[in-house]
């Protein structure tokens, strides 16, 4: 499934990243695949999603769209 | 003197490390043909003295935006030293891959580890001699915005040793031997075959072969073939010299979001934040006034009429009405804002500002990074504009450019209070603001569907939050302001003078005859005319102008004009082209191009705006 369709609050191992330029934002940001995340938000009225990465122990917002193309399987 | 540049990741504390070694002498350019700020500094350690240059945060030095451009160009082109990593220590297994990048460039090297405290806050623990013996360079722990460890940093520039080369796996690495050995350069062979850089025409073909065995044999392009071996590399490092276990912080920190990222409070304590600080702004300024600008007034008036000639006259008052503009109507509100902005940015509130505004700026093409020069739109239009420098892309930096204008700025500010809220009623005016982010709103729509390509989406970093230090955001402030005193003020009073020379020479009657057509449609008093050409040098002055021209006080415009005139005139005002120092920066940073479509926008969503009202 893609990060946007992850329950608050689930950890997940991200399996995969969709597009060219997204998977270079993605992954020089620093989640990559293979990596535990966890969805800690959903901003409201469709805003960007707060991900934690469980992995280095940072936290990123990722727009939308952008989560669309992240794909992660629940822990 | 040895040149040292400091590189690290965005929000690594780097520009904090930065002000504490460098004092208050610190250089600024442009890196060349881009608007990436460069900055430089001296710094003297006993005997020695160092030339640091600080370069603009990067997650790796394979580029995704132009500040990472820059740094990647100046670290290739540019001669230096020593490199100086700066790490978050509560993200090393991030970190350490961007330090085996840098690694790879075989130069004397120190890593610089900072933000201990939130490290051992997150229940992190690093064994810095492990570390230090992995890495074959010194390792300095420090807390750079207590100036923590500081000394000991500087002190070991002099101790910087090449670090210990790192290697891959068998068959990437032979693969990168193969090109060094040609090319006799590490760092330059991993980029070719990263296709960072392209390589030379002497090596292009065993290059390519290099890639596609790599595509091939991993399903994946070749630099992520090396970038995960990096990342395979400093998850080693990072299992060795680390200890963890959970701590509280991370608890305190998930509680704040809760409440600060919350749909409904978060969005709750956004307002009232702003609404705070144009509390203060309005304080401050009231207070600027009556303790500056006051004086300065009567200074002017006792300096014009110590002079005797008239035109002499015209001109000092006019210089005088520059400084006091500068003084009296952008510093108290600009002030204030910029603080603020600092202090969020200090304390990691702002990435949360831009996640919760991110939906808003997503409806105009943009995303919750933009929001950032729009709010010090309502201080000044010109550092708001400098400040699209943070945006990545160029697109955005454009649509922020053309839309920022019709931010009301503090002169604006000051127009539409005295109209709008003198005349009708403070809720219109507060209406008034709702309605001028409303037509932002459409008229970024509107430019966005224009120019198609998607907005690159928001992708931020989140930090954890930090207690701020004052001396970092002042220095953060002062900068801003030394922004605006060296190159907006100048203008201001540049526009002034120039305003002075229009009266002296009586070149401003005619206006009202050119203006005199386009001020019937508008149903205006002809005699308004000239307000537009103040409008366009001092937004401020329009006020004045307007009461000069229609020979009544300010307080008493509603005995010429029409309710309805008025807030004719207002909107006008508030959306016609933007003052003479924002064409200046737009024409600095953007090209002639923008200043063209942005006055031409900006003129005629003025006067389709007060045209509309006129009809009501």
């Amino acid at each position: 499934m893609s990060l946007l369709e992850l329950p608050i609050g689930t950890r997940a191992r991200i399996s995969g990243i969709q597009g060219r330029m997204s998977r270079r934002r993605v992954m020089a940001i620093g989640l990559r695949e293979g990596d535990t995340i966890e969805l800690l938000y959903k901003g409201a009225f469709g805003g960007p999603i707060l991900v934690k990465n469980i992995s280095n122990g940072s936290q990123i917002a990722v727009g939308r769209g952008m989560a669309r193309r992240i794909f992660v399987v629940p822990l | 003197m040895k040149k040292a540049v400091l590189v690290g990741q965005p929000n690594c504390g780097k520009s904090s490390f930065f002000s504490q070694i460098s004092g208050l002498r610190v250089q600024t350019s442009n890196f060349p043909g881009t608007t990436v700020k460069l900055s430089r500094a001296r710094v003297r350690f006993h005997s020695s003295e160092y030339e640091v240059i600080d370069l603009p945060g990067t997650y790796s030095l394979f580029p995704t935006d132009d500040a990472e451009k820059a740094a990647l160009n100046f670290i290739l082109d540019e001669d230096f030293d020593i490199v100086v990593n700066i790490m978050d220590a509560s993200l090393i297994w991030r970190s350490l891959e961007f330090t085996l990048e840098l690694t790879e460039l075989g130069k004397p090297m120190v890593v610089i580890l900072n933000m201990m405290d939130e490290a051992e806050r997150k229940g992190i623990k690093i064994h810095i001699e492990k570390l230090q013996e992995l890495l074959g360079v010194p390792v300095i722990p420090v807390i750079a915005i207590h100036g923590k460890g500081i000394y000991d940093a500087v002190k070991s520039f002099s101790m910087a040793v090449k670090p210990k080369e790192i290697h891959f796996t068998k068959h990437v690495e032979e693969a990168v031997e193969r090109i060094e050995k040609r090319r006799n350069n590490r760092f330059l062979a991993i980029k070719y075959i990263e296709g960072v850089i392209p390589s030379p025409k002497e090596f292009v073909r065993d290059v390519k072969e290099i890639q596609e065995r790599f595509t091939e044999f991993h399903g994946i392009p070749s630099y992520e073939v090396i970038s995960a071996e990096r990342h395979h590399l400093s998850m080693k490092i990072a299992e060795q010299v680390t200890e963890k276990k959970f701590r509280k912080k991370i608890e305190l920190d998930e509680k704040l979001d809760r409440f600060l990222l919350h749909p409904f409070l978060g969005y709750f304590f956004l307002l009232i934040s702003f609404a705070f600080i144009f509390a203060i702004a309005f304080w401050f300024g009231s207070l600027i006034e009556d303790l500056l600008v006051e004086p300065l007034e009567g200074f002017s008036v006792s300096l014009a009429s110590s002079v005797s000639s008239p035109a002499f006259k015209e001109i000092i008052s006019s210089t005088m009405d520059g400084i006091i503009g500068g003084v009296g109507i952008v510093l108290p509100y600009f002030l204030p804002l910029i603080f603020l902005i600092s202090l969020f940015e200090e304390v990691g509130y702002l990435s949360r500002v831009a996640f919760l505004t991110d939906v808003v700026m997503h409806k105009m093409g943009l995303h919750g990074k933009a929001v950032v020069p729009f709010i010090l739109g309502y201080g000044c239009t010109v550092p708001a504009l400098m400040s699209t420098r943070i945006i990545e892309n160029k697109r955005d930096r454009i649509l922020s450019a053309l839309l920022i204008p019709f931010v009301p700025c503090s002169a604006r500010t000051a127009v539409i209070l005295a109209l709008i809220g003198y005349f009708l009623g403070l809720w219109y005016a507060i209406a008034f603001y709702f309605a001028d982010i409303v037509v932002i709103g459409i008229l970024g729509r509107i430019l966005s569907s224009f120019k198609r390509e998607p907005s690159p989406e928001l992708i931020i970093e989140v930090p954890s939050y930090k207690a701020p230090s004052l001396k970092i955001i002042l220095k953060k402030v002062l900068f801003q302001v030394e922004e605006f005193v060296f190159y907006a003020w100048p203008i201001l009073i540049a526009g002034s003078i120039f305003l002075g020379l229009l009266q002296v020479f009586g070149i401003t009657n005619y206006a009202n005859y050119i203006f005199a057509p386009f001020m019937k449609i508008l149903s205006l008093p002809p005699n308004l005319g000239i307000t537009l050409i103040f409008g366009f040098l001092r937004k401020e002055l329009t006020l004045v102008m307007a009461s000069e021209a229609l020979g009544v006080d300010v307080l008493k415009l509603n005995s010429v004009l029409a309710i309805k005139q008025i807030l004719i005139f207002t909107t006008f005002v508030t959306f016609y082209i933007p003052c003479l120092s924002s064409v200046a920066t737009q024409w600095k940073e953007f090209g002639w191009k923008v200043v063209v479509l942005s006055i031409a926008l900006s003129f005629s969503v003025a006067f389709l705006l007060s045209f509309g009202i006129s009809l009501f």
